[in-house]
Order: C-alpha cells, then sequence, then structure tokens
C-alpha cells in the first residue's frame, strides 16, 4: 500500500516550486487521489508555497509535509524566511469592474474557501509554519 | 506550459493555452503572453481548453491582461474552460469581467469579430 505520508524540501524558488509540485502529484497519483480533493491540495500547495516565495523573502528552504491519513488532508508549510503570518491577510472583496480590478491578492482567499483549518505558528526554529487542513470527503 | 499564437483578423489573435496555469506556468508565460496582446492592442479570444488547473497567478494573469486591452480598447474573451477550472474562475468571480464563453464562435463574438 502506498504511502499516504509526503516529505517535500526544496528551494524557496519559483523553479523549487515547480520541481516540488510535480512530486506532489506523483504522490497522488500513488494514493489514487483525483477530482475536486486533489485539485483543492495541489492549489493549496501553489498558494501557500508562492506566498512564501513572494513574502517571505529570503526564505532558502521549504518543507511540506502532506498528510492523507484521516478525514482531513493536512499540509504543513515550513520555512525559514522572514516572520509572516498569512492570517493577517484579509481576503478582499471580489472585483466586478475590469477597470478598477486590483491585480493580484486572490491566492489565500481561495485556499481560506475550502480549508478547514488555516493556522500559523512561528516555530521555536524561527520558522514559519502554515498548517491548512482540507476535508477528503 | 505552452502558448500559441495565430492571428484571426485585422488586431484580432487566437491564443491557445496548453498545460497548468499556475505560479511556475504563468511565470513561464507571462511576459510573452502579454507582449503579444498589449503592445498592439490585439483583441484576443483564448483557448483553454487544454489547461488543466489554474491558480491565482494564471487568473492574475489574465485579468493583468483584459484590463491592459480594455484601457486600450480591446477586449479578452476566453472558451472552452475545462470543469474544475472553471469551478476556481467562479470562486472569484472572473466571469464578471472577462467573458467565459463555451465555444470559440461565442468568443469570437464577444470580442467583436463576425463569426462567417
Amino acid at each position: 500500500m502506498a504511502s499516504r505520508l509526503q516529505r517535500l524540501t526544496f528551494p524557496g524558488t519559483t523553479a523549487g516550486l515547480a520541481e516540488a509540485a510535480s512530486r506532489l502529484r506523483s504522490f497522488l497519483d500513488g494514493v489514487a487521489l483525483a477530482g475536486e480533493r486533489r485539485y483543492q491540495i495541489e492549489l493549496a500547495f501553489d498558494e501557500i508555497v508562492s506566498n512564501i516565495i513572494r513574502h517571505g523573502q529570503p526564505a532558502t528552504d521549504v518543507e511540506v509535509v502532506v498528510s492523507l491519513d484521516g478525514p482531513e488532508a493536512v499540509l504543513t508549510f515550513d520555512d525559514d524566511g522572514h516572520s509572516f503570518d498569512p492570517r493577517g491577510h484579509t481576503p478582499r472583496p471580489l472585483d466586478t469592474d475590469l477597470e478598477h480590478a486590483e491585480i493580484g491578492g486572490l491566492g489565500l482567499g481561495l485556499v481560506r474557501r475550502f480549508a478547514t483549518r488555516f493556522d500559523y505558528e512561528r516555530t521555536p526554529r524561527r520558522h514559519n509554519r502554515v498548517t491548512v487542513a482540507i476535508p477528503l470527503s | 506550459m505552452n502558448m500559441q499564437i495565430a492571428p484571426l483578423a485585422e488586431r484580432h489573435v487566437k491564443v491557445t493555452l496548453a498545460g497548468r496555469l499556475d505560479t511556475p506556468g504563468a511565470d513561464s508565460i507571462e511576459t510573452r503572453f502579454l507582449a503579444s496582446l498589449i503592445p498592439d492592442a490585439n483583441n484576443a479570444i483564448i483557448d483553454m481548453s487544454q489547461v488543466d488547473f489554474i491558480s491565482s497567478m494564471g487568473i492574475r494573469m489574465l485579468v493583468s491582461a483584459a484590463r491592459s486591452l480594455k484601457m486600450r480598447q480591446a477586449l479578452l474573451a476566453m472558451y472552452g474552460v475545462q470543469e474544475q477550472v472553471n469551478q476556481v474562475l467562479e470562486l472569484v468571480a472572473i466571469h464578471q469581467m472577462i467573458p467565459v464563453c463555451k465555444t470559440e464562435a461565442e468568443a469570437q463574438a464577444a470580442v467583436g469579430l463576425r463569426v462567417a
């Protein structure tokens, strides 16, 4: 039986994200997870890591643990960049007027739409740790 | 992420995207995508039928292009969006800013191109 736990360590760069996302997809293939829940896991992964890359600099390394044991997928993101609590980001109202639309700032709001848990802590190792839970059923 | 651009008529182009429009995917094509549309104010239809994933960075690229085109009196519409990608687009209400059409003919009409 395929392991339902995956640990991914990679540089906090777009290239690092691309390579890690590929490994995440292989892991999800291995546990035969498809459909909407899989999309949400991949989306949370892209949004949180992208946020670390853009706002958490100088993050040199990112470690993500994906656990599918239990009724929820639990994704834990660790990075060694500046302290950054993404819960302080208030999802902004959606734009309806293209001419005055804000560009960007939608990612964390998207994750919050389907995550049942979105936690942040600054660890004793002075790392940022974001934990996201997504129901599997 | 792959991108192909084909002229349809004067100041009208069709852009075919294929792959994952996530952070790395958007990063890999955004400069070329915007450069192919904005300076010449090309009205654009985007074939999304081969895009199987989109995240906020992909949405950002599309909204950025549509907004810049609108400022130049040009339009952008997309069509053929896959179901799960469409669900994400609906979550951010992109349909209120950019026409999301079912067919290429509808997208052409949305950007003012007369369908033969």
